[in-house]
């Protein structure tokens, strides 16, 4: 399927996110990693922090207010990530409530090596908190492979 | 707020090798962080498209690279982090995350550094390769 342009520029609308100390907890375990600051409220805020602290990627699971791929043909079985960047203009804490937005800024093919084409779209997300100073931006290509 | 001691342009942070990454981990990272997509835990799934096992999620594999910055750096939470996704790991891999610093400043009085960093599969194949920001007062 050929990429879809027509997503460029397209916003979705801000999504509530609370960030939760189970979240984080579970989220850090998965990983594997051990830092006290995900896990350990009391030393977070000997640290400085409000609470525990969420561990850099886990912004990945912040959910916007709509799909931000609505029109774009997602085969799972196609689909790979091309690049991953999280810009933090502070720490996250549990309690933060974030609204995110998430916006096409890109959409491209390439040819592929057997022929076919790789269609890649490129979104920025941001994360604001609710006096809407911005909190963490994200950014990733996806990439859907040849058939 | 001073700088680490003896930390140098062109300081590496060791190499250290996580996993093997077992399918258990997969699920579970599955359900913490949302992707559900099922080649990295239906293996029939990841046959059809076209791969012998089920691949770790590229953001576990970021999410592990990042631990070990975080554990390079103190613990501290990080200002920025990159990556690309150059190749994939597969359940029952392992993943090994390096990096080095490729220049010192400071922001507001608090010094930083910018890595560059890596993580490879054991198969030799770059997996991750990217930049971050990080905190290196002592």
């Amino acid at each position: 399927m050929a990429v879809n342009k027509n997503v460029i520029g397209r916003a979705t609308l801000p999504g509530r996110n609370e960030v939760e100390k189970g979240a984080i907890r579970k989220f850090a375990e998965a990983i594997g990693d051990t830092n006290r600051l995900y896990f350990d409220e009391e030393f977070a805020r000997s640290q400085g922090y409000k609470s525990v602290v969420a561990p850099p990627t886990f912004p990945v699971t912040f959910i916007p207010g709509s799909n931000p791929r609505e029109g774009i043909d997602i085969d799972y079985q196609r689909l790979l990530h091309g690049d991953q960047t999280f810009v933090y203009e502070r720490a996250i804490c549990a309690g933060d409530v974030l609204w995110t937005t998430s916006r096409v800024v890109d959409a491209f093919e390439k040819a592929g090596k057997r022929g076919g084409s790789m269609d890649f779209y490129v979104f920025e997300d941001e994360s604001r908190d609710g006096d809407g100073n911005v909190v963490c931006r994200a950014r990733r290509t996806i990439i859907l492979r040849e058939a | 707020m001073a700088l680490r001691q003896n930390l140098v342009v062109g300081a590496e942070i060791q190499p250290v090798t996580i996993g093997p990454i077992q399918k258990t981990q997969l699920v579970r990272y599955a359900g913490a962080s949302g992707d559900f997509n099922p080649i990295h835990f239906d293996e029939e799934f990841a046959r059809r498209a076209g791969y012998e096992k089920n691949l770790v999620h590229g953001m576990l594999n970021m999410g592990i690279l990042a631990s070990v910055l975080t554990d390079w750096n103190g613990k501290k939470p990080l200002r920025s982090i990159q990556c690309r996704f150059k190749s994939v790991v597969f359940q029952g891999e392992s993943l090994t995350c390096g990096g080095r610093v490729e220049s010192l400043g400071d922001v507001n009085g608090v010094p930083i550094a910018s890595l560059s960093i890596w993580a490879k599969n054991p198969r030799g194949e770059t997996v991750l390769e990217g930049s971050a920001t990080v905190d290196v007062d002592s």
